[in-house]
Parts: C-alpha cells; sequence; structure tokens
C-alpha cells in the first residue's frame, strides 16, 4: 500500500467494526418483533440487502402493512443501537492498524452512514475514539454516501482534498462515490458485501481482507 | 374444550410464547459475534434444524472444532435472554385466556424446558408471569419431558392426580409422555411439520390459536 497521502476517511459498519451484519440482522429482528413469518426465501437474502429494503419487499409481497418509513427506520435503529452496546467490536487488528497510521502522523476520521450517536457508543467501545479528529454521519452534512460531494466535504473538514485521502471502505456504492470525487480506495472484504465482490475488487486501488495485510 | 381440569400446565416456548425462532436464530448471533457470516445455503436451513445442527454445518464448511460446547451454550443462552427479555410476543390471545381460566379460579402453572429464570423473563416482559401460581423447569423437576415420570412429578408436586391435569403443549415427544402419565392434552401447532398427524391422533383437543379455545370456554 501506498502511503502518500494527507489524510484517512473511515467508514465504521463493516469497515472498522463488525456491525455491518447486525444492520441485516435487523431485518429479521423486526420480522419477529412483528409476529410476521419468516420464510426461507428470504432468510437466503437477509445478509445480502439492506434491513429496510428487504422489509418493505417481503410487505409488498405478501400484503403486510408495516408503517412508514420512519416508524420501521427507528424501529431497526432500536435493536441497532442494543447491537452496538453489547455486540460490537472491532474487526480483527483494526486497533493495530490505526496505532501505525497515527504513528505515521496521519489525520484520520470515521464518516459513516450510521446515526454518529450510534458511532461514537460503536467506538467507544472498541476503545478507538481517540484516533479519530472527528466522527461524522450523513446526516450532519445532509448528503449520502453516494455523492461524491459527500467525500469532497470531509476531505475539507479534515483540512485537505479529496485526491490526497484514502477511503477505507466495505461497501460499493460509497466507493463509487469516493472514487468519483478522486480519492484512493482500500476495500476491506465484508460477508455482508459478497454480492457485490467482483466489482468491489475492480473499482478498489486495494482489496484486503482484513487489515493484516497491510501491517 | 372444557376446562374441567384441577390444574393446568402450559409448556412456554412455541405454546405461549412465540420464542421458538428465537432459539434457532441465536446460532445466527453466535457466529457474527465470531465474525462469521453464514453463506445463503445455511441460512436457508436455518429455520429447520436445530440450533446446534447449524452451527455444525458452519463449522464444518470452515474446518472449525467445536471445542467448547458449553462455552457455547451459554453465550447462546446470552443472546436468547436478551430476546426473552426485550423482544419476546405472547401468542395471540394468550393472555385472555389465562385471565379467563384465572377467573375460573383455576389454577395454572408453567412447566417447561427452558431454565426457569429465562422462562420468567418471557413471562414477566410479555405480562403473563401474574397468573401462574408456579413456574418449573426439567432440572428442577429432575427429569425431561420425554419421561411420563416428569408428568407425574408435576402432578405430585401441586397435589392433584394426573387425570385432573390439562398440559398444553406443542412438542409430540412431550405431548406423548403426558399421555402415558395420564394427563389430557392440548396441543398447540406452532409450525408446521410432519407429525401433525399423529398429533391430531394423540391430544384430547387440537388448536391453532388460543383465541379458539377460549371461545370454547364461552360456549
Amino acid at each position: 500500500m501506498n502511503y502518500d497521502f494527507d489524510a484517512a476517511i473511515f467508514d465504521m459498519d463493516g469497515t472498522l467494526l463488525n456491525t455491518m451484519a447486525y444492520w441485516r440482522f435487523t431485518s429479521l429482528e423486526f420480522l419477529l418483533a412483528h409476529q410476521l413469518p419468516v420464510k426461507n426465501e428470504d432468510l437466503v437474502r437477509m445478509f445480502d440487502t439492506s434491513s429496510r429494503r428487504l422489509l418493505y419487499e417481503i410487505a409488498e409481497r405478501d400484503g403486510y402493512d408495516i408503517g412508514d418509513r420512519q416508524t420501521v427506520i427507528t424501529e431497526l435503529e432500536d435493536f441497532m443501537e442494543r447491537h452496538y452496546q453489547k455486540d460490537s467490536k472491532p474487526k480483527p487488528d483494526v486497533p493495530e492498524f490505526l496505532q501505525k497510521l497515527k504513528a505515521m502522523g496521519k489525520p484520520m476520521c470515521v464518516a459513516t452512514g450510521s446515526p454518529r450517536g450510534f458511532a461514537k457508543i460503536g467506538l467507544a467501545r472498541a476503545g478507538l475514539m481517540d484516533f479519530f479528529e472527528f466522527v461524522t454521519d450523513t446526516y450532519e452534512f445532509g448528503i449520502d454516501k453516494s455523492k461524491p460531494e459527500y467525500f469532497e466535504v470531509v476531505a475539507r473538514r479534515l483540512g485537505t482534498t479529496p485526491d490526497r485521502c484514502v477511503v477505507f471502505e466495505d461497501a460499493l456504492y460509497a466507493m463509487q462515490a469516493a472514487k468519483a470525487a478522486g480519492c484512493r480506495i482500500v476495500a476491506i472484504e465484508d460477508e455482508t458485501a459478497r454480492m457485490q465482490r467482483e466489482e468491489i475488487k475492480k473499482i478498489a486501488d486495494v482489496y484486503i481482507k482484513g487489515y493484516a495485510e497491510l501491517m | 374444550m372444557r376446562f374441567d381440569f384441577d390444574a393446568i400446565f402450559f409448556d412456554m416456548d412455541g405454546t405461549l410464547i412465540d420464542s421458538t425462532l428465537y432459539w434457532r436464530l441465536s446460532a445466527i448471533e453466535y457466529l457474527m459475534g465470531r465474525g462469521i457470516v453464514p453463506d445463503s445455503e445455511e441460512m436457508a436451513k436455518a429455520l429447520n434444524r436445530s440450533t446446534m445442527e447449524t452451527l455444525k454445518a458452519v463449522f464444518d464448511r470452515l474446518g472449525m472444532e467445536m471445542d467448547d460446547v458449553d462455552g457455547m451454550y451459554r453465550k447462546l443462552h446470552t443472546y436468547v435472554e436478551r430476546h426473552f427479555r426485550e423482544d419476546v410476543r405472547s401468542k395471540p390471545g394468550a393472555e385472555a385466556l389465562l385471565k379467563h381460566l384465572s377467573s375460573m379460579g383455576k389454577r395454572l402453572f408453567v412447566a417447561t424446558a427452558t431454565p426457569t429464570h429465562m422462562a420468567k423473563a418471557a413471562l414477566e416482559s410479555t405480562g403473563l408471569l401474574k397468573y401462574f401460581e408456579a413456574v418449573t423447569d426439567i432440572r428442577e423437576v429432575g427429569i425431561g419431558k420425554h419421561e411420563p415420570e416428569f408428568y407425574r412429578r408435576l402432578a405430585a408436586r401441586v397435589g392433584v392426580v394426573p387425570e385432573r391435569c390439562l398440559m398444553i403443549e406443542d412438542a409430540l415427544y412431550s405431548m406423548r409422555s403426558a399421555k402415558a402419565a395420564g394427563f389430557s392434552v392440548a396441543a398447540m401447532e406452532d409450525y408446521d411439520g410432519p407429525e401433525r398427524e399423529e398429533i391430531t391422533q394423540l391430544a384430547d383437543a387440537y388448536v391453532c390459536d388460543f383465541r379458539e379455545l377460549l371461545e370454547d370456554t364461552e360456549k
């Protein structure tokens, strides 16, 4: 890996923490809490599909009223808050790798699609908070991670420009936006992105199964 | 069904509480906790296999040994207990039926294979605990539900002859031993299984929903 960059932008779920799988798992917790039938054909897709999308597809197919978008999100976030508090963990070798970048004097931040309140719970539990200049989410800037502008704003806050940043990410859509903004991409393998693995390998400047490869 | 009994025993998982899937799916939570995500084939079978069967299949695929089975069970219990405290729901009509039976002066009990402290957590969080005179598990009774002796001991504990006892249960193996001990049995349907035919023959009543039982008591 080439360390000629000014700053590093880390995604959180699936990149720093093991929490991406738990986000997917909340769709199942939602179905059980609502006493809706769980079908094999839905379970098969659970880890590969966003919770909200899976639930709305099920609701539409089987004719359930699961409530409006905001109610569903709030409920999924309630399950997720518990997972951040009780189940979240750093992915293997994350603290060691962050220590290495810190020793090299690289400013780092976390830019997550999850609410930053949750991010702080998960990062504090993992003992990672002190590595970062700041933790931001997509709500704070009002731009989501599918937009290149998101990475421009985050880079600016780090005092640099996207072409001087490396983005650590597990999700294809965010890699595409970061790439379009001019960032370099380090792709971290996560099982929840297994369906996009070939495309991710194409777009990434570096593809790793785990941080041990960078140590 | 006429509730002409002196003691009515309820199974918990799958009978009073919609908890069967939380047990099955704790296998997935255990794996996530170790940074493992089941593949789609394993997920397709997760509903129809026991927790341990799911874990065994994943471990085999990854070439891992199941070395610490006790630790594994403890962890699985932790996940299930969390859902019992915070997420589980009672079966539709369960509370209305218990309330009705309770107002008729019936003595109500829970007899479960789940550890008593976990059972009480689920019953408490769903508001059902207050209807029961006692909650007991197979460890306290000292024998499993597959033995008629389990049911003889239950009857003796509450001072009622087996012929005046009713067991409401969703698992066939347990219905068999309850019948063998002289109990009457009401079968609760939890999820579809190949055993349905035998269950309908064995049970004195077969119910899909407690609301049907309640209607019967009001006839």
